[in-house]
């Protein structure tokens, strides 16, 4: 069924929810915000794409005019907080795509500076995570833009599986960071209210989710904890969403919850946590109509089998029935979806 | 989110998501996502078990599991029927074996077979499954073993014969994978069911224009004749798919893949004549407004294409 905001409204008509006139205002309401609505995502990635390159020129630019030395930790931290401070102000005093662009370059160059010379100061990249933190809650507040808050919450979470890829007796804190990261991801994107403001952080903590078990595995050291733990977080939390489309539905017919909850459980108690979090990705991104968060569920999973086949934890032979099981736990229930009688009814 | 505007009351809202989400197609979801998902990881596991008991394994076992496997999948999919995507997917199931089969077939019998030799044969073996297949994922795995096997002939036999071939199996992957596009953008616009989806357009747009970029960004930094059909041709083609994309298709995603391929370009370029004119830690800088410059511009102009495709399609 091919679902359009008309189709919806016409139906709130017809159960006397809203009257004609509320719906054609909703209409034009909605036609005008279009126009103002920011730009698809792959746009925003030309956007982000090009900040990223021009803030190592700027960088380098600041290195070779010998106004930033890389052994200096001061004059980085200081360079760093005014890039970040001239942005802000360009950003908050302008809209046009030239200065907004720029500015960007700007913040992302000082970020850089700022984190690389702060943690040369402290001589270990333990605070970093933790100036990335403070650095990325205030700047979020004061940067009003989209890319800017999507970079800024990867950030942090990125440095803080960095952190924990370096040190041994960290390693269990791997799980507490996926519980964080899947929490407040189902939170921001479940709850609607400033949804322009809390988007872009959901979308990247819903991104690091995957990104942390997949960065987990890329240095191809040993881990030392067990995975089962960000398997049960995870299994969990996709089935919370289920049991909350389910009641958000309406409760119609309970046999697919079960069955898609069955399917889940058994998954997850056989599978890596990786598999788990590419398809919570997927069905997340399905239930908010958000397509970006189910492409990069898509491209996830593929490139989390990859890795994994390089991962030393585990044996290959291991890996090979993980993924055969897995397979066949997911086929299992697809043939069994296909013998309910309300499914052939419905695709007859 | 007309909600929280004060455009709906609490009740409209309840009912208005039971609606949604009643209607999502969540059936179709799961169905797909359990089918496609489990082949994958199927196959997958399939392939990891291969490469752990590779050395353990007799060779009649290899031959068996590779071969009874492909038997397996071509007769299930028969029967399942192939107009039926499960019976599609195992046709690709089939199709991945037999790559299996021949990395069996080249490792036990020592043929001295070149790597080309198997991939090409690869393609060959697979054709009739792709074209009675009729399915855009089948399709882009062929041309992805086909692009393969055309590489590694290109490094293993043209190039040491003679190296003044070696930017020439860019542009001829192109040309080959552009055929294969303009005939799935004949078969799209003639209304084929099976072309409907356009990730594959994406994924085959996305590698030309990849093929055609390298020489031509290769040509901008150290100028030489071999690379020049990929400039002229990146050239000559490149206005045109993008009008062919705006004009015909409004594909705001392809013409977001030109645009990105033509700041590569042009800044490679523009980077090229700054450093090699001016020196200077100003160059630098200068270099970064550049890039800003050119990609809110590329940026700019998608926009605007943007609104005004929404606009055409409003009528």
């Amino acid at each position: 069924m091919n679902l359009t905001l008309r189709g919806l409204l016409g139906y709130l008509n017809s159960m006397n929810l809203i009257d004609s006139s509320g719906e054609s205002g909703i209409l034009e309401r909605m036609e005008a915000k279009q126009v103002q609505a920011r730009a698809p995502w792959y746009i925003q990635v030309l956007l982000g794409s090009g900040a990223w390159v021009a803030a190592i020129f700027f960088i380098l630019f600041m290195y070779e005019a010998k106004l930033v030395r890389f052994d200096s930790e001061m004059s980085l931290v200081v360079w760093g907080v005014i890039y970040i401070s001239g942005a802000i102000v360009m950003r908050r005093f302008t809209k046009s795509t030239f200065p907004v662009q720029l500015a960007l370059a700007m913040s992302v160059a000082g970020h850089l500076m700022f984190l690389i010379g702060f943690g040369e100061a402290a001589d270990a990249f333990d605070p970093v995570p933790f100036a990335a933190l403070i650095l990325g809650s205030v700047i979020y507040v004061l940067y009003p833009d989209t890319i800017h808050r999507f970079l800024s919450g990867l950030l942090v979470t990125v440095t803080f599986t960095i952190w924990i890829i370096l040190h041994k007796d960290l390693h269990h804190g791997l799980h507490i960071l996926v519980l964080s990261e899947t929490l407040l991801a189902g939170w921001l994107f479940l709850d609607l209210r400033r949804a322009d403001f809390k988007k872009p952080l959901a979308w990247a903590l819903a991104l690091s989710v995957p990104m942390t078990l997949f960065l987990v595995l890329v240095p191809k050291k040993e881990i030392h904890t067990e995975w089962w733990p960000s398997s049960l977080i995870l299994t969990a939390a996709l089935l919370a969403l289920y049991l909350i489309l389910y009641r958000v539905s309406g409760k119609p017919g309970s046999e697919p919850f079960f069955i898609a909850a069955a399917a889940t459980l058994a998954l997850g108690a056989f599978t890596t946590p990786g598999l788990v979090a590419g398809i919570g990705l997927i069905v997340l991104g399905y239930a908010v109509a958000d397509y970006l968060l189910v492409s990069m569920g898509l491209v996830f999973v593929p490139g989390f089998i990859i890795v994994y086949y390089y991962e030393m934890n585990v044996t290959l032979l291991h890996k090979s029935l993980i993924l055969m099981g897995s397979g066949l736990i997911l086929l299992g229930f697809g043939l069994f979806l296909r013998t309910r009688p309300w499914y052939a009814r419905r695709f007859s | 989110m007309l909600f929280h505007e004060g455009l709906l009351s609490s009740s409209a809202r309840k009912e208005a998501l039971a609606y949604l989400l009643k209607n999502r197609g969540w059936a179709t979801l799961t169905d797909r996502l359990l089918l496609f998902l489990g082949s994958a990881l199927v196959l997958t596991g399939i392939v990891f078990f291969f490469a752990y008991n590779w050395a353990a394994m007799g060779r009649f076992l290899k031959f068996g599991l590779a071969e009874g496997g492909i038997l397996l999948a071509v007769v299930s999919a028969a029967w399942l029927g192939i107009d039926r995507i499960p019976g599609k997917l195992l046709l690709l199931v089939a199709s991945v074996l037999t790559g299996v089969f021949m990395a069996v077939y080249g490792q036990i019998y020592q043929t001295g077979a070149d790597a080309f030799e198997l991939f090409m044969t690869w393609t060959v073996l697979i054709l009739a499954w792709v074209l009675i297949g009729r399915f855009q994922a089948l399709w882009v795995f062929w041309l992805a073993v086909l692009n393969t096997g055309l590489i590694l002939y290109w490094v293993q036999v043209v190039v040491p014969e003679s190296r003044e071939w070696e930017w020439l199996i860019y542009p001829i992957l192109a040309g080959i994978n552009s055929a294969w596009l303009i005939a799935r953008e004949t078969g799209y616009r003639r209304g084929l069911a099976w072309l409907r989806l356009r990730w594959a357009r994406w994924l085959v747009l996305a590698s030309i224009l990849v093929l055609l970029s390298i020489p031509t960004i290769a040509f901008i930094v150290d100028p030489d004749e071999e690379m020049l059909l990929s400039v002229l041709l990146i050239a000559l083609t490149g206005p045109g798919a993008y009008l062919y994309f705006r004009r015909l298709e409004r594909d705001l995603f392809s013409l977001t893949l030109i645009m990105f391929t033509a700041c590569l370009v042009v800044l490679c370029l523009s980077g090229k004549i700054l450093f090699d004119i001016f020196d200077g830690p100003a160059m630098f800088l200068l270099f970064g407004f550049v890039i800003v410059g050119t990609t809110a511009l590329a940026a700019l102009w998608l926009v605007l294409t943007w609104k005004a495709i929404a606009r055409e399609s409003r009528g």
